[in-house]
């Protein structure tokens, strides 16, 4: 919901710099000249992504005066369907590799796609942990209400996932939407324990707490991203996906946003 | 009613550009949308759509709960349109911006307040948690409440408009006539703004009928206790988008079919009485 207003209030600041460029009677730079970046493009990225793309989009067009990052959050199955039926996206970055497969089989993405962080899931408790939630058997407990995501959404995939391989009997008093409506249950204390990714609590951190989930019980989800072949600014695509990867991004989507190394 | 007296009412034929101004806002907000959904329809699955038990049930509770939240709406809705429409109070201004809130603001929203008001530690919640063991969220009882919160206003508006057009002088007279004040307002003031009231509900039922975001945020989303059609229908559009819009499609006949129900009953007295 949030990718499509997003999307649309961007879309509505481009026309208005297009109707003024024209106003100005053609005195708009052309961009191709001296290799520098500018124009805009449209980054469809997992909702997971958003907190720290929307900062790094920030800092970039910063760096690079005269670009515009437009960010598409949304689930990264229903993005790589739009890219497929013609969106008109630059960059995909997704939350699982298998969407990123499906574009790659489909020829819509020009480079090798580059994984660049890793996700996990950790359990979500009210803050101060009142329930004193220590281990995923801990949800086991009839009298402790537990809410997942809808196994369409990755958090439900996941948090399914974790309940299969671990050989869990949790009974969810909800199979929530996405992963704002899940922690805002947490948030206000009428869930005791939810299973989200690490990257979700750090982003809610002031409302809820994380219990670590061990890595052997764990499951990682990996994020990919890639420009793609229909962009109509191949080198600000490019531009941008160098550098989500490059090593200073890398470590801040570590130490500000809670994910992983991507190896 | 007769066509000919009706028209003689109405006045003669509306100019042109009203007609092609309507006729555009028709085809372009309500026709194409809804041509697309019938387009897109897979009509071969609509049958094993259909008789899921997860759309039953989905389509169970959405009928027992948009009906309940439109029956909570009018024992409170009606008091309140009252008070706003015959009563000068200071602070009327507030209060009815108040009563009229959760239609702007965004449901999501309305669903966090609730939860907040009304959760298990919320700020209301609490007392109801501790002393009667009543808790909302993940229970039908808190869809309801959801729905009610997001379609009163609905009511109110349209019943304190109603009460605010009404002419005073038939009240007037009944009491005159040594009618009691409970008397009034049974005998002559409900039946006088029946058609309003009726049309209020009506709006009021579809609100509560289409609920999703207050209702997911509050209330949760589980089968057979929670997930009402819209829910039903957010979460199949995530796997298969012909479900989705046969879910759709349900709930938009079940409510066109009410509310022409409805709209025959309110306005041909009206239009016959103008």
């Amino acid at each position: 919901m949030h990718g499509i207003w997003r999307t649309r209030s961007a879309r509505g600041a481009l026309a208005l710099v297009l109707a003024t460029g024209l106003a100005a009677c053609g005195s708009s730079s052309k961009d191709s000249s001296g290799g520098d970046l500018s124009g805009s493009i449209q980054v469809f990225m997992a909702s997971s992504l958003n907190p720290a793309f929307t900062a790094f989009a920030e800092k970039f067009q910063d760096l690079h005066p005269g670009t515009e990052i437009t960010l598409n959050s949304g689930s990264s199955t229903t993005l790589a369907e739009q890219i497929q039926e013609g969106a008109d996206a630059d960059v995909y970055a997704s939350a699982d590799t298998k969407n990123m497969d499906n574009l790659q089989e489909a020829d819509l993405v020009t480079a090798e796609p580059i994984v660049f962080a890793k996700n996990q899931m950790e359990i979500a408790v009210e803050s101060g942990n009142p329930k004193d939630v220590k281990t995923l058997e801990d949800l086991e407990d009839k009298d402790l209400i537990v809410v997942l995501c809808v196994s369409e959404a990755p958090c439900g995939k996941y948090a399914d996932q974790l309940i299969e391989q671990n050989d869990l009997t949790i009974t969810p008093k909800s199979r929530e939407i996405d992963v704002a409506t899940t922690l805002a249950k947490v948030a206000s204390g009428d869930a005791d324990g939810a299973l989200v990714y690490v990257t979700d609590v750090k982003d809610a951190d002031d409302e809820v707490d994380g219990v670590t989930i061990p890595t052997d019980q764990n499951v990682v989800a990996t994020y990919p991203i890639a420009p793609l072949k229909d962009s109509g600014n191949a080198a600000l695509a490019q531009a941008w996906v160098d550098y989500v990867t490059a090593p200073a991004q890398e470590q801040r989507l570590q130490d500000e946003f809670g994910f992983l190394p991507a190896s | 009613m007769s066509g000919r007296g009706r028209r003689r009412v109405t006045g003669s034929r509306p100019p042109a550009l009203v007609v092609a101004i309507a006729i555009i806002g028709l085809l372009f907000f309500f026709v194409a949308p809804l041509a697309a959904l019938l387009q897109r329809a897979p009509w071969g699955d609509v049958w094993s759509i259909l008789t899921t038990p997860e759309v039953r049930d989905a389509l169970r509770l959405s009928l027992e709960c948009s009906l309940a939240a439109t029956a909570l709406s009018m024992l409170f809705g009606l008091p309140i349109a009252w008070l706003l429409a015959r009563t000068e109070f200071r602070g009327k201004a507030v209060v009815r911006a108040c009563a009229v809130l959760p239609m702007v603001l965004p449901p999501v929203v309305a669903g966090v307040a609730l939860l907040r008001a009304l959760g298990r530690k919320g700020l209301v919640g609490q007392y109801l948690y501790q002393w009667f063991d009543i808790t909302f969220p993940f229970t039908t009882k808190g869809v309801i409440i959801a729905e009610t919160f997001v379609a009163m206003p609905f009511l109110i508006i349209t019943v304190e408009a109603a009460l605010r057009s009404l002419d005073t002088r038939y009240e007037d007279a009944a009491a005159t006539l040594g009618a009691s004040r409970w008397t009034v307002l049974r005998r002559v003031i409900l039946p006088s703004i029946g058609p309003s009231l009726a049309a209020g509900a009506a709006l009021t039922w579809a609100r509560a009928l289409g609920e999703f975001g207050a209702t997911i945020t509050f209330a949760g989303n589980f089968r057979g206790v929670t997930q009402t059609m819209p829910l039903a229908v957010y979460q199949a559009l995530e796997v298969d988008s012909g479900a989705a819009i046969v879910l759709s499609l349900v709930l938009l006949t079940v409510s066109i079919v009410v509310l022409a129900l409805v709209g025959r009953q309110v306005y041909r007295p009206v239009a016959a009485s103008t």
